[in-house]
C-alpha cells in the first residue's frame, strides 16, 4: 500500500513525540537490536555505539545520506568493533519508516556482485562487507578487509542482529508487475536518486511518481513508475511524450499502438507507454527488442 | 584593500585582523591561482602496484616537486582521510610520497587541512619507516569566513584557514563513486576544506532537511553540484594528485560497496583536468557531470583534454 512521503514524515515526527512522552528514546529500540556482549567471540566494540537522527546521518555517510532522505529514514546506528590484530569491523542499521523503503535502499545498494546469504530476509556477501534487510531495517556490516578473521567477524555480527529482530516486512506490491523471467536484477525506487544507473535527465519531471521498480533484463531494461492515478499518468505521458518528440537528444520520434518509441544521442532505443496510473520504460540497444519488452509488459499491466 | 605588493600569508593576515571576511575570485593575489605550466606535461598517469613510487614518478613526470614547492615553502594537503572502508579514502601511501617530495624540496611546514583520524597513517606499513616524515605533518584547526562573489549558490564559505594561508596547495583525493553526484574527486574534495555547516549547504541551501523532503530531491542533487563548483572558485590547487588505485565503485562515498582496482595514480597541475581524466575509471563520461559542465561555466579548467597534455606510464 503506497503511503506519500509527506505522510510518512508526518506519522514519523508524531511517532518521535510519543515515543519521548513514553519517557523512552527512539534510539532505544536500535540499541536493542545490537549484538550481546558474549555474541562476539573475540571482538570489543571500540566506538559507539552512537545514534543517528534525520540530518544527523550527513555526519556519518556525507552526502550518502540523501538516498537514505529519498526512501524514509529514521534513525541509525552505528558501531566499530575490533579484535586483537587490529582488525575492525563497522556495523550500522538503518531504521526506515516502512519494510518497502528498508528493502529500497536494499535494492539500491546490494549491487549484482554480492552472493546471496541467508540473513535476513534477503541478504548479499561480498569479500568484505555484508548487507541485509529485515523489517523496517537495513543493515551493513563492512570488514577493515578481505581476511578470514574479518569474515568471520561479519557473520558473527549479522547472525545476532538477524536473531534480534524479530518481525519481517513485505516486498512493494509494484515489483510484482515485472515480468521474473530472465530478470538479473531488480529495484525498488522512490524518487530520481534511485533512478541514477539509468542516463535520462529528462526523468527529473517525473519526481511527482508515487513509486516505482527498476528491472534489468539480458540486452533490455525496464523502468514501471506508479503516479497514483491514470489522470496523473495520463498528464505525464503527454509531457515525456512532447519531450521526446522536441528534444534534439533524440531522433526517430514514433507513436504507434500506444507506444512512444525514439533513439537518443547515445542510440539507445527508449519506448514508454502509459497504461492505467503506470508509465512504462524499456531501453535497449536494440530498437525491436525495446518494443517488444514494452508491449509484453504492457499488455499485463492492471488498467485502474 | 590594497594588496599588489603583499604577499599571500600577509593579505590573510590583513583581512583577519580587519575583521573582515575575504572575497574569493577576484581579490585574493593572482600567485594563489593554479595551472601554471611547469614541464613537459600538464597530467601523467603512472599505472602499477607501487603506489608510493608511482607517485613520485608521476609527479616527475610535471617537473618534479621542486617545480610547484620552493624551499622555505608551507603546504597545505588536502587528504581524503575521514572513512574507514576499503576503496573509500586516499591510500595513504600517495599523500606520504607527497610529503616526502615536499620535504626534499625544502618545504619548512607541512600542513593537513582536513584533519586525518590517527589511524590513517596506519593503514600503510610505511607508517614506521616514515614516523619522522608522519611526524612533522601538523593539523591547526582553524575556520575563516570566505564570501564567493562570482558563486552562484554558494555565496558564503567557512573554509579552513590553512587552505588560504599555506604557499602550496596540494588536493590529494580518491575518485569513487557518490551517491549524490555520482563520483567524487578533486572538486568535491574542496568539501574536506569547509565547516560542517557550510558542507549542509552544499545539500540543502539555506532550507533544513526537512523541508527539503517536500521539495523534492532531484533539485538537490543540482545544487550540490553548482556549489561544489563554485567553492572552488576560493582556491584551486597547484597540483592534484587523485588516488585511483583501489576505489569504491557503487553506494560512496561511505560504502561499503563494490571495488575496482585500476591500480593508477595520477599527478595533474588542473584540477578539472584530473577530474575529466579520472572519472573513466567509473565508467562515466566527463560531459555528463553536472559538476564538471558548471566548472567550466565559471571559467576554469580546460575545455577537453584535448588541451591537456598527458602523459601515461
Amino acid at each position: 500500500m503506497h503511503t506519500s512521503r509527506h505522510t510518512l514524515l508526518v506519522a514519523a515526527l508524531l511517532l518521535a513525540g510519543a515515543t519521548s512522552a513514553l519517557g523512552q528514546s527512539p534510539g532505544d529500540s536500535l540499541l536493542r537490536l545490537l549484538p550481546r556482549p558474549g555474541d562476539l567471540h573475540g571482538w570489543s566494540t571500540l566506538e559507539g555505539p552512537r545514534i543517528y537522527n534525520g540530518e544527523d546521518l550527513f555526519q556519518l555517510i556525507d552526502g550518502g545520506a540523501v538516498l537514505f532522505l529519498e526512501y524514509g529514514y529514521r534513525r541509525t546506528v552505528a558501531v566499530e568493533y575490533r579484535d586483537a590484530d587490529d582488525k575492525s569491523i563497522n556495523l550500522e542499521i538503518y531504521e526506515m519508516q516502512d519494510p518497502e523503503g528498508a528493502y529500497g535502499i536494499y535494492s539500491i545498494r546490494s549491487g549484482e556482485n554480492g552472493r546471496a546469504a541467508e540473513f535476513g530476509q534477503e541478504s548479499i556477501v561480498n569479500s568484505y562487507f555484508i548487507m541485509f534487510w529485515k523489517s523496517t531495517y537495513y543493515i551493513t556490516i563492512g570488514g577493515s578487509d578481505t581476511s578470514a578473521g574479518c569474515r568471520r567477524g561479519l557473520e558473527m555480527v549479522a547472525k545476532a542482529i538477524d536473531r534480534n529482530i524479530s518481525t519481517v516486512g513485505e516486498r512493494p506490491r509494484i515489483l510484482s508487475l515485472l515480468p521474473r523471467r530472465h530478470l538479473i536484477k531488480q529495484s525498488f525506487v522512490r524518487g530520481t536518486l534511485g533512478l541514477s544507473s539509468i542516463y535520462m535527465p529528462e526523468l527529473k519531471d517525473l519526481s511527482r511518481f508515487t513509486e516505482g521498480t527498476l528491472g534489468k533484463y539480458p540486452g533490455y531494461t525496464l523502468l514501471l513508475l506508479s503516479y497514483g492515478d491514470s489522470a496523473n499518468a495520463r498528464i505525464h505521458f503527454a509531457g515525456i511524450t512532447e519531450d521526446f518528440r522536441s528534444s534534439q537528444r533524440f531522433r526517430r520520434f514514433r507513436f504507434a499502438d500506444r507506444i512512444v518509441s525514439v533513439t537518443d544521442d547515445r542510440r539507445r532505443s527508449i519506448c514508454v507507454s502509459q497504461s492505467g496510473q503506470y508509465l512504462l520504460y524499456s531501453l535497449s540497444a536494440r530498437a525491436s527488442t525495446a518494443r517488444r519488452a514494452c508491449k509484453r509488459v504492457l499488455d499485463s499491466l492492471p488498467r485502474l | 584593500m590594497e594588496h599588489d605588493n603583499i604577499d599571500r600569508r600577509e593579505f590573510v593576515k590583513r583581512c583577519v585582523l580587519a575583521g573582515a571576511g575575504i572575497v574569493a575570485g577576484n581579490v585574493i593575489p593572482a600567485a594563489i591561482a593554479d595551472g601554471m605550466q611547469h614541464g613537459k606535461y600538464d597530467l601523467c598517469a603512472v599505472r602499477g602496484d607501487r603506489f608510493f613510487d608511482n607517485t613520485m614518478k608521476a609527479v616527475d613526470a610535471l617537473g618534479g616537486m621542486q617545480a610547484f614547492v620552493q624551499r622555505g615553502n608551507t603546504v597545505g594537503l588536502l587528504i581524503n582521510s575521514p572513512w574507514n572502508s576499503p576503496g573509500t579514502f586516499t591510500n595513504p601511501e600517495i599523500p606520504l610520497a607527497v610529503v616526502k617530495m615536499c620535504l626534499d624540496a625544502g618545504a619548512k611546514e607541512i600542513y593537513t587541512i582536513h584533519e586525518a583520524p590517527k589511524h590513517y597513517w596506519k593503514r600503510t606499513r610505511l607508517s614506521e619507516k616514515m614516523s619522522s616524515e608522519i611526524g612533522r605533518i601538523q593539523h591547526v584547526d582553524e575556520m575563516i569566513e570566505v564570501s564567493i562573489e562570482k558563486g552562484k549558490s554558494l555565496k558564503q564559505a567557512d573554509i579552513s584557514k590553512s587552505l588560504l594561508s599555506c604557499d602550496v596547495f596540494i588536493n590529494i583525493p580518491i575518485i569513487k563513486d557518490h551517491e549524490g553526484t555520482r563520483y567524487t574527486c578533486t572538486l568535491k574534495n574542496m568539501m574536506g576544506a569547509c565547516s560542517g555547516s557550510t558542507c549542509r549547504r552544499f545539500h540543502f541551501g539555506d532550507s533544513s532537511g526537512i523541508t527539503s523532503v517536500f521539495k523534492g530531491y532531484y533539485s538537490n542533487v543540482e545544487l550540490l553540484a553548482q556549489s561544489i563548483a563554485d567553492v572552488n572558485l576560493i582556491r584551486r590547487p597547484s597540483l592534484s594528485i587523485v588516488d585511483a588505485t583501489e576505489i569504491l565503485a557503487t553506494n560512496g562515498p561511505s560504502g561499503p560497496g563494490d571495488i575496482r582496482k585500476p591500480h593508477e595514480v595520477i599527478a595533474a597541475t588542473d584540477c578539472v583536468a584530473a577530474e575529466m581524466y579520472s572519472v573513466k575509471h567509473l565508467g562515466l563520461n566527463w560531459e555528463d557531470l553536472p559538476v564538471i559542465r558548471y566548472a567550466l561555466q565559471h571559467g576554469y579548467g580546460p575545455r577537453s583534454l584535448k588541451e591537456v597534455r598527458i602523459k601515461n606510464i
